[in-house]
């Protein structure tokens, strides 16, 4: 449905948000982007609302090429629903939940938004039937957000999302400002629309375990490359990339006779560690910010890849594919049989 | 007076009988919690759950409006029979705080250097060149890498990661017998949130503070804390050592925080997300019964009437297993099983 093809996205300055990323979102398929902050992952979110254009390479929807200009992406972004982060800042406070939600109506002048047959009527029983689907049976077409949890905003986004009957939906980070018994609530909420209308979804978070948990392919971004991407189990269970080992090994254990962090070091130098400049953000190129295109040359794990060799700093590994499902960017990847949670 | 000898007065904290009302909202109902020295107590509720309420209460850091009733002692001094002055002069002395967002608690203006002299100037007496010393041997305590040069950066030109370094540094600098937290990496990236909970893990063996740790995540909680504290709505509903909370959890919400946890790290792929049902209750809402019992398998018509007291389950090695239920898990994993998806 949405394809990156060789995008690159450099913003003023210099900073290389997006570097040759290829990826494809299959129609009715599913897709996750995981990584932490810097990584890329938002760049590709906002080039796939087509908020912003790549600076080399090729962005497609359903097979041909975004086209240019606000007003020509219209029928595209009609195609296109979305969550994002935070419902507390994703919502205006001053509109009302039938304001919120009919949006899309309105802008894409659909069946229900005004002017078209049944009027505001028309737009009402949508809604109401929009919010009934996601869990807000009965809900005040008048009422505010502010009288909601962050849940029930939530799930105000997602109606919002899918009135206008999208082919895709594209997630950025859903769940991570929500508690953890709503987390899963508002996932399956996800996953239940994705599969009844057979939506092609965009899922983006920093958490490798939900990620492997809900999509079909996983991609790991880091620095704005693509280092692995695979069948979400095969990533998740058995990563052969360096970044989505240490990814791993950096997630808390799950039971306190297996510790792992508070015990000792975790495995592979961590990003401020291995890198003198890092501390200052903006200025270094951490895993707060990708780095200048000038020092790009080799692998942009290497700084802190345990495996790195001369090789590594001096060469760009290209994807290496593993059967037609599974790649990965490195010279010297992690045994198959190596990885044991 | 150093961490060792206030410690050796008593435990790090003691709460007995703990109230917190903000007008009608009874935010903290009748908490009890011991933090031991050298002991990290890990906090766990959701939103409106009263553990912040609690923790700010613990180190009076509650404005006025709050009408705070109960016991509360640091080290052996009852803090809550001292008045306003005589609290304000030795609270740095007693309990250290790291917030969640470093950036809001860290003056913008100053670089964080003289942040962290300043204590040395104020409670310690010492002169600018000593505090200067001073706060980059602090520095260099939290392992920052040349302490001296990020002494003289402001907040903004620090990684998240860094500012958090700065916060803990300023939290042990006068090395108190208490150190609250709150949420410190839930903002963080997982290879940062990995280096501060090593980090921490260091620093408990090394200065034998009692740790007081909001939080959560149920992977954090496992990596650091000795002992656990469930809230809900207010109450602790359950604690106990952390080993018995994770092996035999008896309150089925601390069951399905669990659960919650283990189905997303070995779930099946692309199936629905276990979950709790129903949303959390605000303190605010609570009725005459367990404020658990709407979202609650096990609820029967007992549950809506009374509240049930936090006892001690018996059966544990030590008996300091508490849990507020009137159906507690006979057997690890019951009520999980339970409870439908």
């Amino acid at each position: 449905m949405i394809g990156f093809e060789g995008v690159s996205k450099i913003y003023r300055g210099g900073r290389v948000a997006l570097d040759d990323v290829s990826l494809t979102l299959p129609p009715g398929g599913s897709l996750g982007l995981v990584g932490e902050s810097g990584s890329g992952k938002t760049t590709c979110v906002r080039l796939a609302l087509g908020l912003e254009r790549p600076t080399s390479g090729r962005m497609t929807f359903g097979g041909a090429a975004y086209p240019q200009g606000r007003r020509r992406m219209r029928p595209l972004r009609r195609q296109i629903g979305f969550v994002l982060q935070d419902p507390y800042d994703s919502l205006d406070p001053r509109m009302t939940v039938r304001d919120i939600v009919s949006e899309p109506l309105r802008i894409h002048g659909l069946p229900g938004g005004p002017g078209a047959p049944g009027g505001r009527h028309g737009a009402d029983q949508l809604v109401a039937a929009q919010l009934a689907a996601v869990g807000l049976p009965g809900a005040d077409l008048r009422s505010y957000p502010a009288r909601y949890s962050g849940g029930g905003r939530q799930r105000i986004a997602i109606a919002r999302a899918l009135i206008g009957a999208p082919a895709v939906l594209i997630c950025d980070e859903p769940t991570s400002s929500l508690d953890v018994s709503v987390q899963s609530q508002i996932v399956n909420l996800l996953l239940k629309a994705g599969h009844e209308r057979d939506l092609s979804m965009l899922f983006v978070s920093h958490d490798l375990d939900l990620i492997g948990r809900v999509v079909q392919t996983v991609a790991v971004m880091y620095r704005g490359c693509v280092v692995e991407i695979g069948p979400a189990d095969q990533v998740r269970r058995s990563p052969r990339h360096p970044y989505t080992r240490a990814l791993h090994d950096a997630v808390p254990a799950d039971h306190p006779s297996r510790r792992k962090l508070a015990a000792g070091h975790p495995a592979g130098p961590a990003p401020e560690a291995a890198d003198p400049a890092a501390p200052v953000a903006g200025i270094a190129a951490g895993a707060a910010g990708a780095g200048a295109v000038a020092g790009r040359q080799g692998c942009v794990f290497a700084h802190r890849c345990p495996r790195a060799t001369a090789q590594c700093r001096e060469e760009r590994p290209p994807l290496t594919h593993e059967g037609p499902l599974r790649s990965y960017a490195c010279f010297d990847p992690i045994p198959e049989t190596d990885f044991a949670r | 007076m150093t961490a060792a000898a206030a410690a050796g007065s008593g435990p790090a904290l003691e709460v007995t009988g703990l109230d917190v009302r903000y007008g009608p909202v009874h935010a903290v109902r009748d908490a009890s919690l011991t933090v031991q020295a050298g002991q990290v107590v890990a906090l766990i509720g959701e939103t409106g759950s009263g553990k912040s309420s609690l923790a700010l209460a613990a180190a009076r850091l509650l404005p006025p409006a709050a009408a705070v009733t109960g016991r509360v002692a640091i080290a052996g001094t009852v803090v809550s029979e001292l008045g306003g002055s005589e609290f304000r002069r030795t609270r740095a002395r007693l309990v250290g705080c790291i917030a969640q967002d470093a950036m809001a608690a860290l003056n913008p203006v100053v670089p964080v250097g003289r942040q962290v002299g300043e204590l040395f100037a104020v409670h310690r007496g010492a002169s600018r060149a000593e505090a200067a010393q001073a706060a980059v041997a602090a520095l260099a305590a939290v392992e920052i890498t040349s302490p001296a040069a990020v002494a003289r950066l402001y907040p903004h030109q620090l990684s998240g990661g860094m500012r958090q370094r700065v916060m803990i540094a300023m939290a042990v600098a006068l090395a108190p017998p208490l150190i609250v937290a709150d949420e410190p990496t839930t903002a963080l990236d997982v290879s940062t949130q990995a280096e501060i909970l090593a980090l921490i893990g260091d620093l408990r063996t090394r200065m034998r503070a009692g740790f007081l740790w909001i939080t959560h995540d149920m992977g954090v909680v496992a990596e650091l804390a000795d002992w656990a504290a469930v809230m809900y709505a207010g109450r602790i509903v359950e604690q106990g050592p952390v080993q018995e909370i994770f092996d035999a959890p008896a309150h089925p919400y601390t069951e399905g925080l669990l659960a919650t946890r283990r189905d997303l790290r070995s779930g099946p792929a692309g199936t629905p997300l276990f979950q709790i049902p129903g949303s959390p209750a605000a303190p605010g809402e609570v009725g005459a019964g367990c404020a658990f019992a709407p979202r609650c398998a096990r609820a029967s018509p007992v549950c809506a009437s009374d509240d049930p007291a936090l006892d001690p389950l018996g059966g544990g090695p030590d008996g300091l297993h508490l849990a507020a239920c009137h159906h507690p898990a006979a057997s690890p994993g019951a009520a999980v099983r339970a409870v439908p998806r």
